[in-house]
């Protein structure tokens, strides 16, 4: 539960030091691709806490759910619909949800262990 | 060791997202998102308006360098110079309303209502106003009139058109109804963009009751401005500071 809180403070740490810039064109989509990448490592928290998490659904998760909403969007852009609200709407309802059962967990935790 | 494992892989999805995340937020504060059907007619109307205006450089531009020309060219033929300044001072007064001027163009006849006052209708929208006048003054413009008198006022740059109770003040000179406001420009288009059916303003009025002309002129005469013509406070700014 920590490390991955780790993993993201070093990650912010990085990116501000980060040489290379995404070109604006693609900003858009990068966007989507974060808030996909997000929902995974929610997910990935979720499933650690419930002793179900493994690696290879997580890895094809992250990359896979990004890579779609991504490539979601860039097809809404050039078909004129958007799309990616689809995207949005999916990752953000499941962001809040993977969230409160991660709070239930936490809370369960600390419950056994004053019990 | 699986656990180990597990948790590396966490740390590793979380270091990128947060990497990423930091990437695009510092890069993206230009105002760069999604383009969505309903931005699409802002952003073409911002890249019409740098067109107009790149437009309207490069004609800036060309103007100054024909007149840098004509400078080159004065100083090669000596004693010319003054004669080009003195057309230009003469341009000048032309533009500040200095001096009377003449064209074709269209003659607008505004005066109050002729209906009877009845207890049902309100006398205010039986007059002619002050924003009344302005409006039409606008639309004028709008129309490209180049240059505009009111009951034989210039228009000026700091001429003001003031409601002063039954009269209206026009470059400090107090104006009863009928107003006949001239303007000099194209007749057909200020004629069009006056008294269309879809222009509007002259029509509201025509609607309201008030009396209301339009006419085409071959000829018409643009007073000169006859009021205060001094600066008191303002300085011209020299280039370059």
């Amino acid at each position: 539960m920590i490390l991955p809180l780790i993993g993201l403070a070093l990650g912010i740490l990085l990116g501000l030091f980060f040489p290379f810039n995404v070109p604006v064109v693609y900003s858009a989509y990068l966007s989507v691709a974060i808030l996909a990448a997000l929902d995974s490592v929610f997910g990935g928290i979720r499933a650690s806490l419930e002793n179900s998490f493994e690696s290879d659904i997580f890895i094809t998760g992250f990359f896979g759910n990004a890579i779609l909403a991504a490539s979601l969007a860039y097809m809404g852009d050039r078909l004129g619909v958007p799309i990616y609200l689809a995207a949005v709407v999916v990752f953000g309802t499941r962001l809040f949800q993977n969230f409160a059962v991660i709070r239930r967990h936490l809370f369960n935790i600390r419950r056994e262990s004053t019990k | 060791m699986d656990r180990l494992y597990k948790s590396g892989v966490m740390f590793l999805g979380a270091l990128l997202l947060g990497l990423t995340f930091t990437v695009q937020f510092t890069a993206s504060r230009e105002g760069v998102g999604i383009v969505t059907p309903e931005t699409v007619p802002q952003l073409e109307n911002e890249l019409h308006n740098t067109r107009a205006e790149i437009e309207g450089l490069q004609h800036q531009y060309g103007d100054l360098r024909s007149r840098l020309r004509e400078y080159e060219k004065a100083v090669n033929q000596q004693g010319d110079l003054n004669e080009i300044l003195q057309q230009q001072l003469e341009q000048v007064k032309m533009l500040a309303g200095l001096t009377a001027v003449t064209g074709p163009g269209i003659e607008i006849v505004l005066d109050d209502s002729s209906w009877e006052m009845t207890s049902n209708n309100d006398p205010n929208l039986l007059l002619v106003h002050d924003e009344d006048i302005l409006t039409v003054v606008s639309e004028l413009k709008a129309a490209g009139a180049e240059a505009i008198a009111i009951n034989g006022q210039r228009i000026m740059f700091n001429t003001e058109i003031r409601c002063g109770g039954p009269t209206i003040n026009i470059n400090s000179v107090r104006y009863a109804p009928p107003y006949t406001i001239t303007a000099i420009g194209e007749p057909n288009t200020l004629y069009g963009y006056m008294s269309g059916r879809e222009s509007g303003y002259l029509d509201l009025l025509e609607y309201y009751g008030l009396q209301v002309s339009v006419e085409q002129k071959e000829e018409l005469v643009v007073p000169a401005y006859t009021g205060r013509t001094s600066f008191k406070y303002v300085k011209t700014q020299k280039e370059g500071e």
